[in-house]
């Protein structure tokens, strides 16, 4: 059972999305993941993910929401099975 | 929609957009002080030679100059492409646009128009190279939205405003002019002011209003249908010679500016958090300005001989340049600028900081590259000096403070930019030292 944090930046403002995000993925554990739900796609955090070596997906609604998945490129498998992915 | 792998590495080097942010209030500095040197006779027209000086030191060496360097940065991030050429086009382009413009502005003030002969190549030479870096990304299919469609209407009425631009300036300069247009200064104004600045401001307010001011985005509908009614509008008022349709077309103008604004000034109410915001003052004002002059416009060009006498009728296109140069596009840039150097700083310096995370704690907030208090007196001096000059066209007196108002908003805001550039400088340093 994969662990899951939330962060919802829809009502933050830059760069707070940022700041809570990357506070977030340094405590980040094998077998924990981040959902974040944000306004935009979060273009500058990926680079702070390649950084960690954390793998990332994003899914954009088409309504100006977002949905981005954070987590270790091991638990990927786990996360397609449980839906999350 | 489902992406993997999208990146950062299109955003050019912050050197890029700070090299233009940094000059332009320069340009604004000078401009008050042809303000200051021909006080007397500036104002008496609005083709007076003094005030063409300053009107192209505003709108080509400030607004443009900002407007380019923005667009350096903001369609890689919005698109996800890097503008082909990066460095040396930018580079180039504010060479070139920074020497045109001086040697334009040196051609008005001393009257010695064989000086366009030289302002006008170097001029379209920067237009030419920032459009055709800019162009063949823009004629991609590229990510962005209502922001990119925007700016393509604005790119175009770039080109078209510089086109009338440079027909006007060959026939100062005594240069054959294949084109005969009536009235093609007023196009060239309408292009330059709705076209290229109007349009270009909604476009970059559909990410950042949304974005910085946690509000509601503008619905796509409205997104695209006032920046075409806009374009479609000066397409007509520029080809057709029929006063009827001439005047519709000035009507449709001013609904779409009106209605831009009032959506806008809407949005900014439902702002999530409420807390006091120098740049959402700034955008009020600048929406406020450009409300006042649509309805001035209208008002004038439908019922002006009906109300107001002749001479105050002669004043009316000053009060509207004003309002619309100094008022609308001029407090915008003011008010992003605000927001977009601490912004870009910042995003600039936690990139600097992925080989050693612990170092982002060290960086300084975006409130402290530009505080609160300096962005405040930014916005009482320019309101003070939009005030004076408006005071000043309409009573003839009063020029001189005015001027040395414009003159501080100018060389404060250059100086606010100034000390964020050596901020992130210093900080990039003592990162890299690491």
């Amino acid at each position: 059972m994969l662990v899951e944090t939330t962060l919802d930046a829809r009502d933050m403002a830059p760069p707070e999305p940022f700041d809570k995000a990357t506070e977030i993925l340094r405590q980040l554990q094998p077998g924990q993941y981040l959902r974040m739900l944000h306004r935009r796609v979060p273009y500058p955090l990926f680079e702070f993910c390649r950084a960690l070596s954390l793998a990332y997906e994003v899914n954009e609604d088409g309504a100006g929401a977002c949905k981005v998945i954070i987590y270790f490129p091991a638990d990927e498998q786990a996360l397609r099975l449980e839906g999350v992915l | 929609m489902r992406m993997k792998g999208l990146s950062m590495e299109a955003i050019p080097p912050i050197h890029l957009p700070f090299r233009f942010f940094n000059t332009a209030p320069w340009m604004g500095v000078l401009a008050a002080l042809v303000l200051l040197s021909g006080a007397e006779q500036a104002f008496s027209t609005q083709w007076s030679p003094e005030l063409l000086g300053i009107t192209h030191l505003l709108t080509l060496g400030f607004m443009t100059m900002v407007m380019l360097g923005a667009l350096f940065q903001l369609v890689p991030v919005i698109s996800g492409r890097v503008i082909p050429g990066g460095t040396v086009v930018a580079t180039l382009v504010h060479l070139l646009l920074l020497t045109g413009v001086l040697l334009l502005v040196a051609g008005f003030y001393w009257q010695a128009y064989w000086l366009f002969a030289w302002a006008l190549p170097v001029l379209l030479a920067a237009f030419t190279t920032f459009m055709v870096a800019l162009g063949s990304l823009l004629l991609r299919r590229i990510g962005g939205g209502d922001s990119i469609f925007c700016t393509r209407l604005a790119a175009i009425s770039l080109l078209i405003t510089v086109g009338l631009g440079a027909l006007r300036s060959a026939n100062y300069a005594g240069l054959p002019v294949p084109l005969a247009l009536a009235n093609i200064t007023n196009i060239h104004l309408a292009w330059g002011l709705i076209g290229w600045v109007l349009l270009l401001v909604m476009g970059v307010s559909y990410q950042v209003i949304p974005m910085f001011h946690v509000t509601p985005g503008y619905p796509t509908a409205l997104a695209r249908t006032l920046p075409a009614a806009a374009f479609l509008s000066l397409l007509v008022l520029t080809l057709v010679d029929n006063t009827n349709v001439q005047a519709l077309m000035v009507l449709a103008l001013c609904a779409v500016a009106v209605g831009y604004a009032g959506f806008t000034i809407r949005l900014l109410s439902q702002r999530k958090r409420k807390i006091p915001d120098i740049t959402a003052r700034f955008w009020r004002l600048s929406l406020i300005c450009l409300v006042v002059s649509a309805l001035l416009l209208a008002g004038t060009y439908f019922a002006g001989h009906l109300f107001i006498s002749v001479e105050l009728q002669q004043r009316v296109p000053l009060i509207i340049g004003i309002l619309m140069i100094y008022g609308f596009a001029g407090s915008v840039i003011m008010g992003m600028l605000q927001k977009i150097i601490p912004f870009l700083s910042y995003l600039h310096l936690q990139r600097r900081c992925m080989s050693n995370f612990e170092l982002l704690k060290t960086l300084p907030h975006m409130g402290e590259i530009i505080s609160e208090p300096r962005s405040r007196w930014q916005f009482r001096i320019h309101l003070s000096a939009l005030l004076l000059l408006l005071a000043t066209v309409l009573t003839g007196i009063f020029m001189e403070v005015a001027a040395l108002l414009l003159a501080a908003d100018f060389a404060w805001l250059g100086f606010t930019l100034a000390s964020a550039t050596r901020l992130y400088r210093n900080t990039a340093m003592r990162i890299s030292t690491y």
